[in-house]
């Protein structure tokens, strides 16, 4: 099915996203918003494409390198061990963080602006959060002994460490990926259907069927998937803030001057959440020029991210003042030195940099015409991506080659390796986003619809059936379905249907409707209470874990800090807890037996195949029901106004 | 036997090949090991020898740490008088043993190239030209200096059995000679020795008696005893470069090198006008020629002053000293003053040498030469292709031998030019003798059987004489003439007791001396720059060119590792408009060019804060190229300043010019950027006044430092912190007071726990692996520039904060308050040493261990005119697995290597105190009496510091003597504002500086901010 590109040229570009996305019927919203994976490759993609596989071999073979020889071809020296590498870790796990923000936060705060880009900004988190995962793993001397960060006895029969930040960081990461995960892949899920339904390819339908998970868009599956989701959204945003707050704690519980202090976790929520609009801003804005989809994303959404980058902005330059004012007014003449050759030392470039993107940049947003002048945004994101690479750049090295005695401070100098594996992680994040827009819709489709359906007051149309499809009554026992243009006649034959009593019957919508989910079936869902155990169980293992490991099976004096203590055992519960919490959350979707279930009697019908994921809705009756009788149930939705009516066998 | 049976005998004896081959050789002669007879030695048994290692006119007494017949370590000789420390050279020639670069082959020529050749084909030709000697007419033998009574017997020899042979010795840096000025002033063979354990005041005049002098390590034993800060000696220092004993020195004046010569001729004029000693005529010369030092009248007249107060006081005096650099009219009036301080017979001691005297210099050889009148020329040892003076245009006038015979250590520059290469024995692998400087006669016994084939330079000189199979051991059995048990008893101590020269009794020569300053010209003053040439702290005169060791041991002053460049001072470097870029970027330094009367060479240069203005240092042995049959060096290290040496003026000349080269720039490698005026908590210092007026100065420094301090008072924890409980509680004290930065303690570090050299390239890079570094700062004072040296090594914080940040448990405290390092749990995270406030944990960036063989012996250099052609041919086989095996040997096999990817530093030589523990619980038996006495376990740092710097033990013992030294008022731990509680804690350190120099000249910092 080709998109027609009739009705989008016709579109104005308007300053509300409500009226442009009035523009678009729900069929045509849909065929909009696939068109990124349905219409062939264009050039700019293969171009785009090719550039980045590049990209990624290069780094891939100088990670070769790297693992053979070791990490001396990074430029990383005796007072300066960390530099590109922590820098490019704590870039990408900051950029992962604004795409979270948009889904989760924004989701949590009602702000329906984010319909439109939350796809989009996921996809970023989980790609950003990969590439950041590479570093950690790359930086260690020795790579291939990784595994001992896990919380499992090592070869030398010890444990991790728990009061280093560094395994807390290892907890961070694998749960805010999978969370991440869970929230992307849940939230595709209505798509990868709508992919299915419109798939001519064997193969492809084959691949989103199992996708899919067998979505046919119940309202019992709209009921654990909304519930689910924003459970999701509930827990990954204290993991927004818990997540670089830990990457923050691999600075501030350092003794080093500037790195030791208490602003640092709200510093690197902020600046992640900065950098983090800054690169959505980078990717929305080609995206949407290079599939037309300025009447979806619009104008509008562009200039709301820019109002969050500038608060992000002052907030971020409002820390840079705290952190020279904590130095003045502490008096610590080690920290007011490093600050000060902050401004005239050998980085000074990159400090300057930093003001200029993350700080100054941002405030042009201030201005109306500035938010909506597309290049300016573009630049500016730009500008504040660059800031914010070295405004870690310049935390990290600064602070390192300036030691406590004088005699250890040192310089460093990137090596080409240093570049080059940089240059492979931006290719690998580029190449998976560039593979996301080839197989994955990057608008959120139902979400969308819902969030049209919701301003449109569910004005329907009252129309004959043009096709009443009742040919052969099958032997076997079968359902009735009707499909209705819109939400309106689902409210009506609900109401008929309550009215009669039928007790086997669904309602299968592209969008959760919300009508049939609350009205007639049960609100209850324990995805709830699934997470609920599932952050219990997390907590107590997590306290477990450290009290287990570090006092009890293998106590070793470490800094003469105590053996267990809570405050250094909170990080790891909290982590565990999270992620527990959440796969309790995505098993309270699939536990109650309705995912994953490939075969269900509707996919029988190509009407509703063919329609019931992209802009039609279907109520079936079962002819199982005591209160079923077929003329009786046909007439109910025919008076209900279905445009047809199809008997399925089950 | 079925094919089975053969098979796992063939494959047995096969693996068992290589060990029974490289490890089970043992010398054949009988050497008589330290504690414990020869022949219950058994595999992985550590064994001491006593030996000792020559150097130019004496030898430092030494014991070497024998493990399955190979030696590991170099210690001083504690036996010895004033013996026990080690200097860098004695600590390096372990590697220097095991040198890959080693000359390993007989070569001789053909067809005007090297080739190789068996020994008995060369020994044939020394045959012949032994026969062909009928008096010797046209043998000449030039060697450097040596103080073997072996050698000397052996020249004696072949000289009385062909009375015309003739004996030349050659030392690019002759150290002997202020010793040389005293046997003209004495007209005899003399020697000048200094008891500075008796000085109260020291007038250093260019003289390094902390360091570069001959038996330097005495000296600074003997001085360090004087500094308590009860009753110090005070120690002033003239000089132009910045030295050791500069920077140790109280006052210190920097001049050029010229100028020297007219402040003691100043001294001396009213000393002995004070005195009454010479008539009028020697005071006016004496006047004159102190004219050009007018600017420094005031400096004379205090240290004058001071010297005659000194005098005074009862059994110490004080000692004028002018070090080797200096030409004759200063040591002439060095000897005079400190006769007419009557210090001679006290401080300054003379002795009466009896040794044999060469025919001449290389002067007079070359005079031989040039005339034809040389048949057969022996080389030994010395290279003067490489360094003789340029004006004698060596490398011409040896061609005009008829055969040159080359004996040296390595395949170098000389080796390029003769008929036959004979491979010289390292001393570890010699029988031999030597004498101290003060007569003391040492035994050299070879604690390993000849890593290659090669001779002894006795051995060789015992052939020419026709004793073709005397072996070394021969020889010096021969020449000591000892019995039986004496002979054991000799080569087990290391050294014969009251074997010294007897003193020198006569008065010295008033005429001698008349003539000495008659003869001298008065030095016209000149703002021309002028050119000094040191000696280096690696490699000497290049002699130690190819030890890595040396070469990746930063220089204490410059902490320049793998060069040489010229540096000046940065007044000249304004005048001359090079740019300071000594700040943080260490690495690139301008090139400029030096001329000097025609001869020029191009350079890097470095700015060197405290050096004389208008002054270029340059330092020796650098520039060379040296191959062999396992590679070469890969890349050019330093330039060779020989090019620009004059024999005339051999330490310094004036009237260079100075071009900077424009755009022309070189990689300097520096460990440690200009540290400038760092905070008064670093290094704590007062002077002895203040010092006795405010005892409690140190805690009054740290109470006023305005660094944050931790928020919990005293006393409050936090939290209960797990107890060490351990027996011992190890600590460890460093004397600023004592430690005079020489940086042989980061060598014995090196050796003991097998640290890995990482070569220039990664040294640039700033990856140096040295678990111990000396931290070098300068003061800008009014005065001038001070320059101090903190040792700085892992301080097992109590409250480690490498430890907590640690994610896999690698490094852990154990019950004896050590910081340990588990290399195995090590993921090389680095965390830990960015969380070292003090950075002493070093990170192994690449496979050190294994890539020295790659890295700087065996890739391909580029062409260098240094290297002759026929040189360049001589490239042979490469081979990185030969290169790691035999690298493999010098190593700790009580240390573990460590793999790349692995952070490492240091645990206080846990080695050794594993060692002593077990040791004690064999002794105890069964009785509760496991604890280490004070004074067993000492760490290698310790061990080797010639000073006594290094304080080691065990804190919870109330009687031992590191508890009484972190009792001391000047004791103060390294940044404890932090809360880390280090264990290795910090003596301040006291000068003794004169109150009427620094009077109207307030000591103040200038904070530079």
């Amino acid at each position: 099915m080709v998109p027609s590109n009739s009705n989008q040229s016709s579109v104005p570009v308007d300053r509300t996203d409500k009226a442009a996305l009035f523009a678009y019927d729900d069929g045509a919203l849909s065929d909009l918003s696939v068109s990124n994976v349905e219409s062939k490759a264009q050039t700019w993609w293969w171009i785009g494409f090719i550039i980045s596989v590049s990209m990624l071999l290069c780094g891939v073979y100088y990670i070769a390198n790297l693992l053979y020889d070791g990490l001396g071809l990074w430029g990383l020296n005796y007072p300066v061990a960390w530099a590109w590498d922590i820098t490019n870790f704590v870039f990408w796990i900051g950029i992962g963080h604004a795409g979270t923000l948009i889904s989760a936060i924004l989701f949590l705060l009602r702000q329906r602006f984010r319909t439109s880009i939350n796809r989009i900004a996921e996809a970023m988190t989980l790609f950003a959060v990969i590439c950041a995962f590479i570093y950690p793993l790359i930086h260690t001397g020795r790579p291939w002994y990784a595994w001992w960060l896990l919380p499992v006895s090592n070869p030398s029969a010890t444990y991790p460490q728990f009061r280093s930040p560094l395994s807390w960081d290892v907890f961070a990461i694998i749960t805010y990926f999978t969370v991440s995960f869970l929230f992307f892949y849940i939230g595709t899920l209505p798509d990868f259907a709508l992919l299915r339904d419109r798939s001519n390819s064997k193969v492809k339908k084959y691949i989103y069927h199992i996708l899919s998970l067998g979505w046919t868009g119940s309202s019992k599956q709209w009921l654990h998937y909304e519930k689910t989701y924003i459970l999701l959204a509930a827990l990954l945003t204290p993991l927004v803030v818990s997540v670089h707050s830990v990457v923050s704690y691999d600075f501030s519980v350092s003794l080093l001057p500037i790195w030791h202090t208490t602003l640092l976790p709200p510093y690197f929520v902020v600046g992640a959440i900065l950098s983090g609009i800054g690169m959505i801003l980078v990717l929305i804005i080609p995206i949407r020029k290079f599939y037309k989809l300025e009447g979806v994303i619009t104008v509008k959404h562009i200039e709301s991210l820019c109002k969050i980058g500038l608060a992000g902005s002052c907030f971020i330059g409002f820390c840079y003042v705290i952190e020279y004012f904590g130095a003045y007014y502490t008096d610590d003449i080690v920290m007011i030195k490093e600050l000060k050759s902050r401004i005239g030392g050998s980085y000074n470039f990159f400090f300057w940099l930093t003001i200029i993107g993350s700080v100054l940049a941002p405030q042009l947003f201030w201005f109306k015409k500035a938010r909506t002048s597309i290049k300016t945004v573009f630049v500016v994101a730009l500008l504040i991506n660059l800031g914010m690479w070295s405004e870690r750049f310049v935390l990290i090295v600064l602070t390192l080659s300036n030691g406590f005695l004088p005699s250890t401070s040192g310089h460093f100098k990137p090596t080409y390796v240093d570049i080059l594996t940089f240059v492979g992680s931006v290719g690998l994040f580029l190449t998976l986003y560039l593979l996301f827009l080839k197989f994955i819709p990057a608008i959120a489709v139902a979400e969308i619809k819902g969030a049209k359906a919701v301003v449109s007051g569910a004005a329907g149309d009252k129309k004959i059936p043009s096709s009443v499809n009742i040919k052969a009554i099958p032997q076997k026992p079968y359902l009735m379905v009707g499909e209705y243009d819109s939400i309106d006649g689902i409210v009506a034959a609900l109401d008929k249907i309550k009215k009669t009593g039928y007790k086997l019957f669904e309602v299968y919508s592209p969008f959760p409707t919300g009508i049939a989910e609350k009205s007639i079936l049960s609100k209850k869902t324990y995805s709830g209470w699934y997470a609920f155990i599932g952050g219990l169980i997390g907590i107590a293992l997590g306290l477990f874990i450290v009290w287990f490991m570090n006092a009890i099976d293998y106590p070793l004096n470490v800094s003469g800090k105590p053996l267990f203590n809570i405050f250094f055992a909170a990080p790891v519960a909290f982590e565990i807890s999270v992620l527990f919490a959440a796969i309790g959350a995505a098993a309270g979707m699939f536990l109650p037996r309705n995912m994953p279930k490939f075969s269900s009697p509707l996919f029988k019908s190509e009407r509703f195949s063919a329609s019931c994921s992209r802009d039609k809705y279907y109520i079936s009756v079962d002819s199982a029901d005591e209160k079923y009788l077929l003329d009786r149930t046909r007439d109910m939705f025919i008076s209900t106004g279905a445009s047809n009516i199809e008997l399925i066998e089950k | 036997m079925t094919r089975r049976e053969f098979l796992k005998i063939a494959t047995t004896t096969s693996l068992a090949m290589p060990l029974v081959v490289s490890s089970c050789r043992r010398p054949e002669e009988k050497i008589v090991s330290l504690a414990k007879p020869f022949g219950d030695v058994k595999p992985g048994q550590t064994v001491y020898y006593a030996t000792a290692m020559p150097s130019r006119m004496s030898a430092l007494p030494l014991i070497v740490k024998n493990v399955d017949y190979h030696p590991v370590k170099i210690e001083g000789n504690p036996l010895y008088p004033k013996g026990g420390g080690t200097n860098r050279f004695a600590q390096a020639s372990l590697f220097s043993l095991y040198d890959p670069l080693r000359s390993s082959r007989f070569l001789k020529r053909a067809n005007e190239r090297m080739v190789d050749t068996v020994a008995d084909d060369v020994w044939r030709v020394i045959h012949e030209t032994e026969r062909e000697l009928e008096n010797g007419a046209g043998l000449c033998i030039l060697t450097g200096q040596t103080s073997s009574p072996s050698f000397e017997r052996l020249i004696a020899g072949i000289i009385e059995k062909y009375p015309q042979t003739k004996w030349f010795v050659y030392e690019p840096i002759d150290l002997d000679y202020p010793n040389y000025a005293a046997s003209k002033i004495f007209g005899d063979d003399v020697c000048i020795l200094y008891d500075l354990s008796k000085a109260n005041v020291i007038v250093s005049l260019d003289c390094d008696f902390l360091d570069s002098e001959e038996d330097a390590i005495f000296n600074a034993r003997d001085f360090i005893s004087t500094r308590d800060p009860i009753e110090m000696s005070r120690l002033y220092s003239i000089e132009a470069g910045c030295s050791l004993t500069g920077a140790y020195s109280d006052n210190r004046l920097a001049v050029s090198s010229n100028l020297v010569q007219a402040i003691i001729a100043g001294i001396a004029y009213r000393i002995f006008s004070a005195k009454k000693i010479f008539d009028d005529n020697v005071l006016k010369k004496l006047r004159e020629l102190s004219a050009p030092a007018s600017k420094y009248n005031n400096s004379i007249n205090i240290f004058v002053k001071d010297l005659l107060s000194a005098q005074q006081s009862g059994d110490k005096k004080p000692i004028v000293m002018a070090g080797y650099r200096q030409p004759l009219i200063v040591q002439a009036l060095a000897i005079a003053i400190n006769f007419a301080l009557n210090s001679v017979g006290k401080t300054v001691v003379i002795k009466k040498r009896n040794r044999l005297k060469p025919s001449g210099s290389i002067y007079d050889l070359a005079t031989l030469l040039k005339q034809d009148a040389v048949k057969t020329l022996v080389i030994s040892g010395t290279n003067p292709i490489y360094d003789a003076p340029v004006n004698l245009d060596w490398k011409q006038v040896q061609r005009k031998a008829q055969r040159i015979i080359r004996l040296g250590l390595y395949e170098d520059e000389t080796t390029a030019e003769s008929d036959i290469h004979i491979p010289l024995k390292h001393f570890l692998e010699c029988w031999g003798d030597a004498r101290n400087l003060n007569g003391t006669l040492l035994s050299i016994q070879p604690v390993i059987q000849p890593v290659w084939s090669g001779v002894s330079e006795i051995e060789f000189f015992s052939r020419l004489l026709g004793n073709k199979d005397n072996s070394d051991y021969d020889i010096a059995r021969h020449t000591s003439n000892f019995k039986n048990e004496d002979w054991n008893k000799f080569v087990r101590n290391g050294f014969l007791p009251n074997s010294e020269w007897k003193d020198f009794s006569e008065k010295y020569d008033n005429d001698a001396f008349r003539k000495i300053i008659d003869s001298v010209k008065v030095v016209p003053q000149s703002s021309e720059i002028e050119i000094n040439y040191y000696r280096s702290f690696a490699v000497d005169d290049g002699r130690y060119f190819t030890n890595v060791w040396l070469q990746e041991t930063p220089d204490p002053i410059t902490k320049v590792v793998w060069d040489n460049p010229a540096l000046i001072s940065p007044n000249t470097a304004k005048r001359l408009g090079i740019s300071d870029n000594n700040g943080v970027v260490q690495t690139v330094a301008e090139v400029i060019e030096i001329q000097l009367k025609g001869r020029s060479v191009r350079c890097p240069v470095v700015i060197q804060p405290g050096m004389a203005d208008d002054v270029v240092a340059l330092t020796l042995g650098y520039g060379r190229r040296i191959n062999s049959d396992f590679g070469k060096m890969n890349f050019e290290i330093g330039f060779n300043a020989f090019k620009l040496r004059d024999g005339d003026n051999p330490y310094f000349e004036i009237g260079a010019e100075l071009k900077i080269v424009n755009g022309s720039y070189e990689h300097i490698a520096r460990v440690q950027p200009d540290s400038k005026n760092p905070d008064e908590d670093i290094i704590i210092e007062s002077d002895l006044l203040k010092y006795k007026a405010e005892p409690n100065f140190v805690k009054k420094i740290l109470e006023n430092s305005n660094k944050k301090k931790p928020a919990i008072k005293k006393g409050e924890r936090l939290y209960k912190s797990p107890e060490l409980n351990g027996n011992h509680q190890w600590g460890m004290v460093i004397d600023l007071n004592k430690c005079i930065g020489c940086g042989v303690c980061m060598l014995a570090c090196r050796s003991e726990n097998n640290i890995p050299v990482v070569g220039k390239e990664q040294a640039l890079r700033r990856r140096e692996m040295d678990w111990l570094r000396i931290d070098r700062y300068y003061y800008e004072t009014k005065q001038g520039v001070k320059i101090r040296f903190q040792p700085v090594m892992c301080m097992q914080c109590e409250t480690a904060p490498c430890e907590y940040v640690c994610p896999v448990n690698a490094t852990v405290h154990d019950s004896e308050g050590l910081n340990l390092m588990v290399y195995n749990r090590c993921i090389g995270a680095r965390y830990c040493l960015n969380n070292c406030p003090y950075k002493v944990r070093r990170f192994n960036y690449f496979d050190f261990n294994k890539r020295i063989a790659k890295e700087i012996y065996n890739s391909e250099a580029t062409d260098d005119e240094l290297i002759s052609s026929v040189l360049k041919k001589l490239i042979g086989k490469r081979d990185d697995t030969a290169i790691e095996k035999l690298l493999a040997l010098v190593r700790n096999p009580e240390v573990t290597v460590r793999m790349r990817g692995v952070m490492e530093k240091c645990t206080y030589c846990i080695q050794r105190i594993q060692n002593a523990k077990a040791d004690k619980k064999i002794k105890a038996g069964d009785s509760p009496n496991v604890l280490i006495e004070d004074g067993v376990v000492k760490t290698a740092c310790q061990q080797a510091c010639p000073v006594n710097a290094i304080i080691f033990g065990n804190l919870s013992d109330p009687n031992s003597e590191i508890s009484k030294t972190v009792k001391q008022n000047r004791n103060y731990g390294l940044l404890v504002y932090l809360n880390t509680k280090p264990r290795t804690t910090y003596l301040a350190k006291i000068t003794n500086q004169n109150p009427e120099l620094n009077a109207g000249l307030p000591e103040e910092r200038i904070n530079e901010h």
